[in-house]
C-alpha cells in the first residue's frame, strides 16, 4: 500500500494514526517543495524505525539531494517497525521504486527478503513453464521478465555493520556476492580498526603495546591489524572471544599487559558480552580503551572513531548520485568514507591522558575529507 | 475520710485536673514514641540491610562473574564496617556458597531458591537480606536494533544484620523517652502545683476569712489577690463584711435605743404602778375612813339611847356615807372617762339657777371653814343655754370643793363670763379663785394627771382620790374647752376653764330645769302601788324594799331573772326594779322576756353598778324604761318610780308630760323615730331581716323612754307578728305606726 502524501514525497506506512509519524511527515512536507516532474526518480526510503538517528540520515539525504538535484527524486518513506506483525515480506514494497535506500538492519532485512522472494518466484515460474513445455511465447515473456528483473532497482543499505550485512546476505541470498548480484549494496558503519589504532597511538604516544580483542567474525583481521600496530611502533597482543568463553578470564591478562586496548567490532553477541568486562578491566588496570562507538565512549572508553548519521547520510547521497539505475552494476560493500570522533574527558583525566583538539587528530588520521 | 476531704480541696482537684490528663498523655505519647521508635529502628535496619545487600550485589557483579574470592572478600569486609552488619555470604549461580564473611552460621541461612525476595528473613536475632547479583549487558552499539538480552543471575549475596544494636538502641530510646517524659511530667507537676497554688491559695484565704466571719469576726478583710474572679470574690466578701458590720453597728445602736426606751417605759410603768399602788392604798384608806365611821357610829347608834347623841351619830353616818358615795362617784366618773368619754346631754338650762344651786350646796362647807364664797356671772353671759348643765356644774363644783378644801382663810370667788357669742355658739370662761396655800410651780404640770396630788400629805390632810382635776380636765375637753391654773404659793390659786355651749331658744327653760331638780318625794307617794324588786343581793333587796315601803308601796321580790319573769307574768305589778347582774337569767334577758310577753308589761327601771356604755345600751335596747346606777339615791329612785308609773298610767291619754315633753325637742324625737321607721320600711321592701330586730328594739326603747305606751304596744305587736305576715301587711303595719307617731307628736 502506497500513499502519496505530497507531490514529490510519498510517506508509506501502515499505521497512519501514529503521532510520531505525523510529525515526521510534516517535517518532510516542509522540507520539500511541491514540484512534480515526469522524469523523477522514485526513491524509496525503507527505514527500520522512526527514531532520531534514522530520520536524521533520511532527511539529510533528501536535503542534500534536493540541494544538488532539485526535482530529480520523488521520495517515498516506509517504516519497517510500523508494518503489521502479520504482514510477510511478500509485499510489493519495492515494485515501483527506482532506487531503494534501507536505513538500519531491519530495513535491510526486509528489503533483502522481498528482493530474494521476488527473484525466487520468477525463477520458480520459469522452471515450471519449462517443465510443462509451455509455448515459446510465454516462456520468452517470462524470460524477458526475468531479464527485466535483472535490471531491478538497486538497493543500498546504510547504517549496517559488516557482520550484519554478511549475515543478512547469507540469509536471503546465500552469500554476500549473490547479494551483490541482486543489486544490493551496503555502506558499512564499521570504521576500519586501523583508524582506531592510529588514534590510539595519537592519544597515547608512549604506548608500547596494544591489546586487541577479536571475535570470530573479525578474527580474520588479526594479521592486518598486527601489521598496522607494528607500523606504529607498537607490539600487539590479540585475544579472540567466542560465545562460550568467559571474557574476563581471557581479556584480563591481555588488558593487564597492554598500554591501550582496542576492541574490534564483531557480532552483536560478542560485542555485548565483552563490553562490560572490557570497560571494568580497563578501569581496574587503568588501561585506556579506544572503541568503535559513541556509546562505548559514554560507557567508559577513552575515545572512539565512529560513523555519525551525518557521515552516513553524506556517503549515501554520494552513492545515490552515482548509482546506475539501469542495472548495469552489481552491488558492492563500501567501507565508511567519513568518520567522527568522540572523547571521554573524564576518563582521560583519570588516566592522565591529554586530549588535544579534535582537528589535530582528524588531520593526523588522514581524514581530511571527513 | 481525711483522704476524701483532702481530695475534695480545690488545690487537690486542680492538681488532679491538670496532672491526670497530662500523665495519661505522657503515657500515651511515650507508648507511641516507643512503638514508633521501634518501628523506625526496624525500618532503618531493614533499609540498611536492603541497601547494603543491593550495593554489594551491584558491586559484586564482576567479582561473582569472575569468581574472584579475594575481591568478594574485600567487598564483604567493606560492608562489615556498617554497624549491625555481622556477615555476608555470596552464592554463585549454582547456589553454592562462594564466600562467607563475618560471623555467619550457614545453617541459619535459607537457600536463595527457597527465599522470597524483597523480604528479609529473621532468625536467631539476625536479619538476613538477599539480593541477586545480576549481569545487565550494556548497549554499546550506536545503532543497535536488537533486543536487549535478558539479565543473567550471576549469584546471590546475603547480608546478615544482628538486632543487638537495634535492641540496644531500642532500650536507649525507651530510657530516653521515659526520662524525658518523667522530667516533663515532673516539670508539669511543679508548674501545676505553682499555678494551682496561685488559684487555690487565695481561695483558701477567702475561705479562712469567711470562716472567721462566721465566727463573728467581721474585721478581717480578704486579701484581693490571685485570679480576677477570686479578686472580685474577695472584693465582694469585703463589701459584704463591711455591710454586715455597718448593719450590726446600726442594729446594736437600735437595740440600745430600744432597750433605753424600754427601760424608760419600764420606769414609767413602774412609776405608774407605784402611782396606782399609792392610789389603791389611798383609795383603801379613803374608803375605809368613812366606812369605819359608818360602821363605828352604826354600832354606837344601836347602843346609844340618848336621842341627841343618836342624831349626832346619824349625822356623822350620813356625812361619812356621802363622802364615800362622792368618792365612788369620782372613781366611776373617771372610769367612764377612761372607758369612752362622757356622753354630753344637750338640754336647755338657766345657768344662773344652776350656779345658785351649786353655791347653795357648797356655801355650807365654806362657811364651816369661815370662808367667803361668792360668784359673779357677767352680763354678757346668756341666761338660757343649751348643753349639759350637770357636767358644766360638775366641773365648777369640783374646783369649788378643791378651793374650799385647800383654803384655810380668805375668800373663794366663782366668775363666769362670755368669751364669744356668735351664730348660736357661746364660749364661756369660768374661773374659781381662792386665797389658799397655793401650788408649787413644779407640781402644776402633773396636777391634772390622774391619781396625782400635789403631795401625798395632801391626801392624808384633805382626803380625796386625786381624780377630781383629771375628771375636770376630761369634762372640759369634751365640752370643747381647756382648763388651766395660775397659782402662787401662799397667795392662792385660780383654776379657769373654757367651754362651748349653744344659745337656747326654749322659752321656759328655767321652769323645766327647776321642776326636775331637788324634788323631795312626798310620803306615801307610792301608796297603792305594787313594785317588783328583782335583786339577788338580800341586803340590797331588803334595803330597797324597806325604802319603798317607807313611801307606801307594796313590794314583791324576786331573787333572779327567772323568778322576776314568772312573777311579772302571773301577778300585776306597777313597776319593776331590775338588777342587771343576777343568776339563772340576768336582768337584760328577763326585761326582754317580760316586755315581749303579751299584754301590758310594767315599766322596768334597771339598776346596775356597771357603768360601761355597752351595758347601758344593752339594757335600754332590752326595753327598760330607765337606768339607775347603784348605790341608789333615794329621792332619785322614788321620783323615777313615780315618773315611770305615772307615764304608764297616763300613756293612754298622753298629756305632754314625762321625759319626752320635758327634755327632748319634738322634732328631734320625730326625726329619730322616722329614721327607724324608714330603716324598717327599707328592710321590709328588700326582704332583709338582718337588722329588723335591732330596729324594733330601737323603736321600743324610744317609745318606752319617752312614755309612748301606745306606740310601744304597736311595736310589740309588730315584733310578735312580723315573721308570720307577708311584706305588704308588714308595710301596712309600719305605715300605721308612722301615722300613730304623726298623730301623737302633733297632739
Amino acid at each position: 500500500m502506497r500513499r502519496t502524501l505530497s507531490q514529490n514525497t510519498v510517506y508509506r506506512r501502515d499505521r497512519p494514526n501514529s503521532g510520531w509519524s505525523v510529525c515526521i511527515l510534516f517535517a518532510v512536507i516542509m522540507l520539500f517543495g511541491a514540484r512534480v516532474s515526469a522524469d523523477q526518480i522514485d526513491l524509496l526510503f525503507l527505514v527500520t524505525k522512526p527514531t532520531k538517528d534514522y530520520l536524521n540520515i533520511m532527511t539529510t539525504v533528501q536535503d542534500e539531494l534536493n540541494k544538488t538535484y532539485p526535482d530529480k527524486y520523488k521520495y517515498t518513506v516506509e517504516f519497517v517497525s510500523e508494518r503489521p506483525a502479520t504482514q510477510n515480506t511478500a509485499f510489493q514494497t519495492t515494485a515501483n521504486a527506482d532506487l531503494i535506500v534501507t536505513v538500519g538492519t531491519a530495513a535491510a532485512d526486509s528489503a533483502y527478503g522481498e528482493r530474494a522472494l521476488e527473484s525466487k518466484s520468477i525463477e520458480s515460474k520459469t522452471l515450471q513453464l519449462r517443465a510443462l513445455q509451455a509455448n515459446s511465447s510465454e516462456l520468452s515473456a517470462l524470460e524477458a521478465k526475468a531479464q527485466q528483473n535483472k535490471i531491478r532497482a538497486p538497493i543500498v543499505s546504510v547504517l549496517i555493520t559488516d557482520s550484519a550485512f554478511a549475515a543478512l546476505s547469507r540469509k536471503h541470498f546465500g552469500s554476500v556476492n549473490r547479494a551483490f548480484a541482486h543489486q544490493v549494496s551496503a555502506i558499512s558503519i564499521d570504521q576500519p580498526t586501523s583508524r582506531s589504532i592510529r588514534l590510539a597511538k595519537l592519544l597515547l604516544p608512549k604506548a608500547k603495546k596494544a591489546g586487541v580483542m577479536l571475535g570470530y567474525s573479525s578474527a580474520a583481521k588479526q594479521q592486518e591489524l598486527a601489521e598496522s600496530i607494528s607500523d606504529l611502533g607498537m607490539t600487539s597482543e590479540f585475544v579472540t572471544i567466542g560465545t562460550k568463553d568467559n571474557p574476563i578470564t581471557k581479556i584480563d591478562p591481555v588488558i593487564g599487559e597492554a598500554d591501550v586496548f582496542i576492541p574490534v567490532p564483531d557480532s552483536r553477541l560478542i560485542n555485548i558480552a565483552t563490553a562490560r568486562w572490557i570497560l571494568r578491566l580497563s578501569y581496574r588496570h587503568k588501561v585506556p580503551v579506544v572503541a568503535f562507538s559513541r556509546t562505548y565512549v559514554e560507557a567508559g572508553a577513552l575515545a572512539a572513531i565512529y560513523s555519525s548519521p551525518q557521515n552516513v547520510a553524506l556517503q549515501t547521497v554520494e552513492w545515490i548520485a552515482d548509482a546506475d539505475l539501469d542495472g548495469g552494476d552489481q552491488g558492492q560493500a563500501y567501507p565508511p568514507k567519513y568518520f567522527s570522533m568522540h572523547f571521554n574527558y573524564s576518563v582521560a583525566a583519570s588516566l592522565d591522558v591529554v586530549i588535544k583538539d579534535e582537528h589535530f587528530y582528524r588531520d593526523k588520521l588522514h581524514g581530511g575529507n571527513r | 475520710m481525711a483522704a476524701k476531704q483532702q481530695f475534695s480541696s480545690i488545690h487537690s482537684r486542680l492538681l488532679i485536673t491538670s496532672l491526670l490528663p497530662l500523665t495519661l498523655l505522657c503515657i500515651v505519647l511515650a507508648s507511641y514514641m516507643i512503638s514508633s521508635q521501634r518501628a523506625v529502628l526496624l525500618a532503618n535496619l531493614h533499609n540498611t540491610g536492603s541497601i547494603a545487600a543491593q550495593q554489594i550485589s551491584s558491586n559484586a557483579e564482576f567479582a561473582v562473574y569472575s569468581n574472584n574470592r579475594k575481591m568478594l572478600r574485600d567487598l564483604g569486609e567493606s560492608v562489615l564496617d556498617i554497624p549491625a552488619v555481622n556477615g555476608l555470604l555470596f552464592f554463585n549461580a549454582s547456589q553454592n556458597t562462594s564466600v562467607s564473611i563475618g560471623e555467619l552460621d550457614p545453617d541459619m541461612i535459607v537457600s536463595p531458591q527457597k527465599y522470597e525476595f524483597a523480604k528479609p528473613v529473621y532468625r536467631d536475632h539476625n536479619w538476613y537480606f538477599y539480593s541477586r547479583v545480576i549481569l545487565t549487558p550494556p548497549a554499546l552499539e550506536d545503532y543497535d536494533e536488537g533486543q536487549q538480552p535478558a539479565p543473567d543471575v550471576l549469584g546471590w549475596v546475603v547480608v546478615s544484620l544482628t538486632d543487638e544494636i537495634l535492641e540496644e538502641q531500642y532500650r536507649e530510646g525507651i530510657f530516653a523517652i521515659v526520662l524525658v517524659s518523667t522530667l516533663g511530667l515532673l516539670m508539669a507537676a511543679w508548674l501545676s502545683m505553682r499555678i494551682g497554688r496561685s488559684i487555690s491559695h487565695p481561695v483558701e484565704l477567702l475561705t479562712g476569712v469567711v470562716e472567721s466571719m462566721e465566727a463573728g469576726s467581721l474585721n478581717n478583710l480578704a486579701v484581693e489577690a490571685g485570679p480576677v474572679e477570686v479578686r472580685k470574690l474577695a472584693s465582694g466578701i469585703n463589701q459584704l463584711a463591711t455591710t454586715v458590720r455597718q448593719s450590726n453597728v446600726r442594729m446594736q445602736s437600735e437595740v440600745a435605743r430600744a432597750t433605753a426606751q424600754l427601760q424608760i417605759t419600764l420606769i414609767e410603768l413602774e412609776e405608774a404602778m407605784e402611782a396606782q399602788d399609792q392610789f389603791l392604798a389611798r383609795m383603801s384608806h379613803e374608803l375605809r375612813t368613812p366606812l369605819t365611821a359608818v360602821i363605828g357610829f352604826s354600832k354606837l347608834l344601836s347602843i346609844e339611847t340618848d336621842a341627841q347623841k343618836r342624831d349626832e351619830n346619824l349625822r356623822i353616818i350620813n356625812m361619812s356615807s356621802n363622802m364615800l358615795l362622792t368618792m365612788i362617784d369620782d372613781i366611776l366618773e373617771f372610769s367612764k372617762a377612761r372607758a369612752g368619754g362622757f356622753a354630753l346631754e344637750k338640754v336647755s338650762f338657766y345657768i344662773e339657777s344652776w350656779i345658785t344651786d351649786l353655791m347653795s350646796i357648797q356655801r355650807q362647807r365654806a362657811e364651816e371653814k369661815g370662808l367667803t364664797l361668792s360668784y359673779t356671772i357677767d352680763k354678757t353671759v346668756p341666761q338660757a343655754l343649751v348643753g349639759d348643765p350637770v357636767r358644766f356644774t360638775q366641773v365648777i363644783s369640783n374646783l369649788l370643793s378643791n378651793a374650799i378644801k385647800f383654803t384655810d382663810a380668805g375668800s373663794i370667788n366663782v366668775a363666769i363670763r362670755c368669751l364669744s357669742n356668735r351664730d348660736g355658739k357661746v364660749t364661756l370662761y369660768c374661773s374659781v379663785a381662792d386665797t389658799g396655800k397655793g401650788i408649787e410651780e413644779a407640781k402644776i404640770p402633773t396636777l391634772f394627771d390622774p391619781f396625782s396630788q400635789e403631795d401625798t400629805s395632801i391626801n392624808r390632810r384633805f382626803g380625796g382620790a386625786g381624780l377630781g382635776l383629771s375628771i375636770c380636765k376630761n369634762l372640759v375637753q369634751v365640752m370643747g374647752g381647756r382648763i388651766q391654773v395660775r397659782s402662787k404659793v401662799g397667795q392662792g390659786s385660780t383654776f379657769s376653764f373654757t367651754c362651748q355651749l349653744s344659745l337656747s331658744t326654749a322659752p321656759n327653760a328655767e321652769a323645766l330645769i327647776g321642776a326636775s331638780r331637788d324634788i323631795v318625794p312626798a310620803e306615801n307617794v307610792l301608796a297603792g302601788m305594787t313594785i317588783l324588786v328583782a335583786e339577788d343581793n338580800a341586803f340590797n333587796q331588803k334595803l330597797i324594799v324597806g325604802l319603798l315601803k317607807g313611801y307606801g308601796a307594796s313590794c314583791l321580790t324576786a331573787n333572779n331573772g327567772q323568778e322576776a319573769i314568772e312573777i311579772a307574768s302571773e301577778l300585776h305589778v306597777d313597776a319593776i326594779l331590775m338588777d342587771i347582774h343576777m343568776p339563772i337569767v340576768d336582768g337584760v334577758i328577763a326585761s326582754e322576756t317580760i316586755i315581749q310577753q303579751s299584754g301590758e308589761s310594767p315599766p322596768i327601771i334597771a339598776l346596775t353598778a356597771d357603768v360601761t356604755m355597752v351595758e347601758q345600751e344593752r339594757i335600754i335596747k332590752a326595753g327598760a324604761a330607765m337606768l339607775l346606777l347603784k348605790p341608789v339615791n333615794e329621792s332619785e329612785l322614788i321620783n323615777s318610780l313615780n315618773q315611770v308609773i305615772t307615764n304608764s298610767k297616763d300613756s293612754a291619754v298622753p298629756k305632754g308630760a314625762g321625759l319626752l315633753s320635758t327634755v327632748v325637742p319634738v322634732e328631734e324625737l320625730k326625726q329619730a323615730l322616722y329614721q327607724s321607721l324608714d330603716k324598717l320600711d327599707e328592710q321590709l321592701r328588700n326582704n332583709e331581716n338582718g337588722s329588723l330586730r335591732e330596729i324594733v328594739h330601737d323603736l321600743m326603747g324610744l317609745s318606752g323612754l319617752y312614755g309612748m305606751t301606745e306606740l310601744r304596744e304597736m311595736v310589740l305587736a309588730f315584733r310578735a307578728d312580723y315573721s308570720s305576715l307577708n311584706a305588704e301587711k308588714n308595710l301596712l303595719r309600719v305605715k300605721q305606726i308612722r301615722q300613730h307617731i304623726n298623730d301623737f307628736l302633733a297632739s
